[in-house]
């Protein structure tokens, strides 16, 4: 699956939303930390994520230099589905 | 200020005489090593004068809890958690889809009369969540049964409708399923995985031997290689990190004697695969007919002590989610004891225990209707919540953690014998035991 930033930040933000992360319309660069408190939230989200984006979030990429902030972790998952999508040419 | 030693510390010394320090209220997991901090060490087990701490020594003992001020009456602070715990804000289900299962397994106590819940009674529980969700904060599901995956579809159905409805709410869902595992191939996964369920306990019991005479499938035939191929599939093709793996194991004599053998497979099979952990209770008499053919290979909880003492001797396996689990305030409490919690059957009766197949005591408190209305008969729903009254010692240790309330079904029976928790009657091994995880005890150094 193809998908550009912006789309895949869309969708990152909505999956925190939809498990009840509640972000701050005015903060431009969100830092997650600040956000995700509760581990049923971050669990609930990263499926969310994960099904949404028909991934599997490696462990890598849930260290806190990826996850720093939604840009930043959006930022690793569209390099993932690139990559990804990469390999699926490769396999063809 | 003036201090005391929290009356919900255990402690004990592990065999690399590490003090190991649990405190059941702040839910603390606290290890002292001996090579700084002996005094620390020899003061907190002989119980010396906490006023004899420097300040620094203090601090930290009272952010884990370990120390409190004196004047602090810990046994009612405790109605604080109480009440946290009762009502956790939380609507909780075990929903049994379907009572039909395809093994046939010699302890087991079910009698396989019901089978699917009919889609009306499905809408029916979708409705009753829509309609009522916006009272709680989460929604959890435990697919049980008989055999849960024998109705997936119907897993499907409904998990569309709970999460639509938590999406819209903006709240968690969480689902967790208790499988034979027979059906539970890397697709199953994946489908299961789309429903969230991120937690599977599934029973092995044993090795092959074992396991292929304890859970044989209904009409007869093995299924061990078959379970087992499924899990080394999702260990090796399943690449998600949101989801864990419960190898459950009933110990009997027979699987007891060939312990050694089951560490070393298991911990070649699983042991470096981080979700994948192991939990074990004994095979008991959970009633039914079926048991009283291998009444010879129940075992009592001192053989547990000595599976205990072998996983901790040897370090093969070192994750024991389940038993973690337990370890967390209120964590040894039924989830009956709960308010927002309910069992459901595949024909809308409604409990509160999910041990529901009890011929001497119907636990049933009301029915769910096709129209989302739960009926319950709130006198026999109230009986349910946890009382405290279970056990006179509100000076127990372990008070943070059971809250006096273990089995909330033994209250209402009128069994008052004292009855603690697995974990609590075995409480020097478990710590133990966790502490072969390197990520259960803080270790602090003053």
């Amino acid at each position: 699956m193809t998908m550009d930033y912006k789309e895949v930040y869309l969708i990152v933000k909505e999956a925190f939303e939809q498990a009840g992360i509640v972000f701050s319309p005015d903060d431009d660069d969100l830092v997650l930390s600040e956000y995700i408190t509760d581990s049923i939230q971050y669990i609930t989200s990263i499926v969310n994520i994960e099904n949404a984006l028909d991934i599997e979030v490696p462990d890598e990429y849930l260290l806190p230099e990826r996850m720093s902030t939604l840009k930043a972790f959006s930022e690793a998952l569209t390099d993932l589905m690139k990559g990804n999508d990469a390999n699926d040419d490769w396999d063809d | 200020m003036e201090f005391k030693y929290s009356k919900y510390n255990h402690c004990i010394t592990n065999k690399h005489g590490e003090l190991l320090i649990y405190n059941s209220y702040s839910n603390s997991f606290v290890k002292i090593r001996g090579d700084k901090n002996k005094r620390i060490q020899e003061s907190i087990l002989n119980l010396a004068k906490v006023s004899d701490f420097t300040k620094k020594e203090n601090d930290k003992l009272r952010e884990y809890g370990i120390i409190v001020p004196c004047d602090e009456n810990e046994t009612v602070k405790l109605k604080i958690r109480y009440q946290e715990i009762v009502n956790n804000g939380c609507l909780a289900f075990t929903i049994l889809p379907t009572e039909q299962c395809n093994y046939r397994c010699r302890y087991c106590n079910e009698p396989f009369k019901k089978s699917g819940m009919t889609k009306e009674l499905q809408d029916g529980l979708i409705k009753y969540i829509r309609s009522n969700i916006h009272k709680y904060n989460r929604l959890d599901v435990a697919w049980f049964g008989g055999e849960p995956l024998l109705a997936a579809d119907d897993i499907e159905y409904m998990t569309k409708g709970f999460l639509e409805i938590c999406r819209a709410y903006r709240i968690p869902y969480t689902a967790n399923i208790t499988t034979n595992g027979y059906m539970l191939t890397s697709e199953m996964v994946k489908r299961m995985l789309k429903c969230h369920v991120t937690s599977y306990q599934v029973t092995v019991d044993g090795l092959e031997g074992t396991h292929n005479f304890q859970k044989p499938l209904a009409g007869g035939g093995d299924t061990y290689q078959t379970v087992l191929h499924n899990l080394q599939d999702i260990r090796d093709y399943i690449k998600t990190k949101m989801i864990r793996i419960i190898i459950r194991t009933n110990i009997t004599k027979d699987i007891y004697n060939q312990f050694d053998q089951y560490l070393d497979f298991y911990q070649k099979e699983f042991g470096q695969d981080e979700r994948f952990s192991f939990f074990f209770r004994p095979a008991m008499d959970w009633g039914g007919e079926a048991v009283k053919g291998i009444s010879n290979q129940l075992v009592d909880d001192k053989i547990i002590d000595e599976v205990y003492k072998k996983i901790i001797a040897t370090e093969k396996l070192k994750r024991f989610d389940s038993h973690r689990g337990f370890f967390t305030p209120g964590g040894t409490t039924c989830a009956a004891a709960k308010l927002n919690f309910f069992t459901l059957e595949p024909d809308g009766k409604v409990h509160k225990c999910s041990q529901i197949f009890d011929d001497d005591f119907d636990t049933c408190i009301g029915r769910l209707t096709e129209d989302g209305n739960l009926v319950i008969d709130e006198a026999k729903h109230a009986k349910w919540l946890l009382e405290r009254t279970s056990c006179d010692n509100l000076d127990c240790y372990f008070g943070g953690n059971c809250l006096s309330e273990f089995c909330p079904k033994l209250r209402i029976k009128g069994d008052l014998r004292k009855n603690c928790p697995h974990e609590m009657k075995n409480i020097d091994l478990v710590m133990q035991l966790l502490d072969l995880d390197a990520n259960t005890y803080v270790i602090v150094d003053i």
